[in-house]
């Protein structure tokens, strides 16, 4: 397990945190100890690419650009402070290897961009924390829910929501300001609840 | 704490953003506000139902990624920092058998030519004038005749025909020509041998230490060639034949170091 998953017993809301990798590890790495990046990777590589993922919903792409994102790590590894955490580092290269990504396929007139990815369908059915399955059904709804979120909110979702990032953390990976991001995160919010009310009406039995 | 303050910050305290402080009111005004609990449990609906989500749409990189991204980072090898002492010297250990071989024979050759040209140089310099029986004290200051005073009436050493010819002992310049040429002998020979193992490592080594290495490498060159031209121009200077193998010595050194990279 690379992440610890910290259960809010008395919220019951559970938040998945990722365990930062040691120091020392991180040291080795930047002198260009190979093994000590890898382990880097094998830490931070399911995250990065599920976060790139949740960006551009086109999962070869995704993969594309998060090698992308850890070659362009490795070759600043020194750039990355003493005091820094690697994941907030690296998400926020990927977040820049996405956006240049997004514009380089717009100049070359692709048919791909950020808001309109393509309908791959979602693969995993693993049960959810209370051991019920989200249907396929469901899943569609609510990818096809954030797919409709701008980019900026789609980002600050995906962060907090579904990295656990604080607002410094994301604010650091974004460079919006902490206002702005609870904004958006608030706006998110009130867009999916509407176009999951019935949804949410269903699980809870109270109005979305 | 009124329950439009507790709604508003409901999401802040599920993730932990807030001050402990008001996370505890927060608390308290729950559990006698059923209003602002039914807004919890909303919201605890809500995100339970987005974290799964974020969970089961999670994806893991493929098998080849690593391999992928490790075939990209060879190429882009950061350099590396500044060694420590301690690494310095254990790393001389593992320095490949050919090279510590290498850099123990040019040491050698190194200090005896080094030592010899200095034996020569300060010999030089306390007697310049070659020993004449003319003349009664050594001067420092050469009179270009006195070499011919000293070839026409010199005595020449009574010879024995009986007894085997004593072979001429080499003059001293003779003696240091013999010393360079066999230390720049034995130093060309190090950098064929370090030039075959570079020449096998260069397609690892990053290409800024490689034009790194070819421009000191120039450097040097032109400076054992100028050595060269000024030690034939004056044959007999210990000061020439020793910067020649100063020049050597370094050009040694910098083929040391990117072999050892």
């Amino acid at each position: 397990m690379n992440e610890l998953v910290l259960s809010l017993a008395n919220e019951g809301v559970s938040k998945r945190v990722y365990a930062e990798i040691s120091p020392q590890i991180v040291a080795r790495a930047r002198s260009g100890d190979q093994d000590a990046f890898h382990a880097i990777f094998m830490r931070f590589g399911r995250p990065v690419l599920s976060f790139i993922n949740q960006l551009v919903y086109d999962q070869s792409l995704a993969e594309e650009l998060t090698q992308e994102t850890f070659v362009r790590a490795y070759r600043n590894l020194r750039t990355l402070g003493e005091d820094s955490k690697v994941s907030t580092w690296l998400f926020g290269i990927a977040r820049n290897v996405v956006r240049e990504s997004a514009r380089q396929a717009i100049r070359q007139k692709k048919d791909v961009s950020l808001d309109e990815p393509e309908p791959i369908e979602l693969r995993s059915s693993s049960p959810t924390p209370d051991g019920n399955l989200l249907g396929r059904e469901l899943n569609q709804e609510i990818r096809r829910a954030l797919i409709e979120l701008d980019e900026d909110k789609r980002l600050v979702f995906s962060l907090k929501i579904f990295h656990g990032k604080s607002y410094e953390e994301i604010s650091g990976i974004t460079g919006h300001s902490i206002g702005k991001l609870k904004t958006d995160l608030h706006r998110a919010r009130i867009e999916l609840k509407s176009r999951l009310s019935g949804y949410l009406g269903g699980e809870s039995g109270a109005k979305a | 704490m009124n329950c439009a303050n507790c709604k508003e910050e409901l999401v802040e305290l599920a993730y932990g953003e807030l001050d402990p402080r008001i996370s505890q009111e927060l608390r308290t005004h729950l559990e006698s506000c059923s209003s602002c609990t039914l807004a919890w449990r909303e919201l605890e609906a809500e995100l339970g139902l987005f974290t799964a989500y974020g969970q089961n749409s999670e994806i893991q990189p493929s098998a080849g990624m690593w391999t992928a991204i490790q075939s990209q980072i060879r190429e882009i090898e950061p350099a590396p920092s500044r060694p420590t002492f301690w690494q310095n010297l254990l790393g001389s250990l593992t320095v490949p058998a050919l090279i510590r071989q290498t850099a123990f024979a040019v040491l050698l050759i190194a200090a005896s030519a080094g030592l010899t040209a200095y034996y020569f140089t300060s010999r030089r310099a306390s007697t310049d004038a070659p020993i004449s029986a003319r003349v009664p004290t050594v001067d420092f200051k050469p009179i270009p005749e006195k070499p011919k005073e000293k070839e026409a009436p010199a005595p020449t050493p009574d010879i024995d025909e009986s007894k085997p010819k004593i072979v001429k002992r080499p003059s001293d310049d003779e003696i240091l020509d013999l010393q360079v040429r066999r230390a720049a002998r034995e130093y060309e020979n190090a950098i064929k041998l370090l030039d075959r193992s570079i020449a096998k490592r260069k397609s690892e080594l990053d290409p800024d230490s490689i034009r790194q290495y070819e421009a000191s490498l120039a450097m040097v060159n032109e400076s054992i060639e100028s050595s060269r031209i000024a030690l034939r121009e004056h044959p007999q200077d210990p000061l020439t034949a020793r910067f020649l193998l100063s020049a050597y010595s370094r050009k040694v050194e910098l083929m040391q170091e990117i072999a050892m990279r």
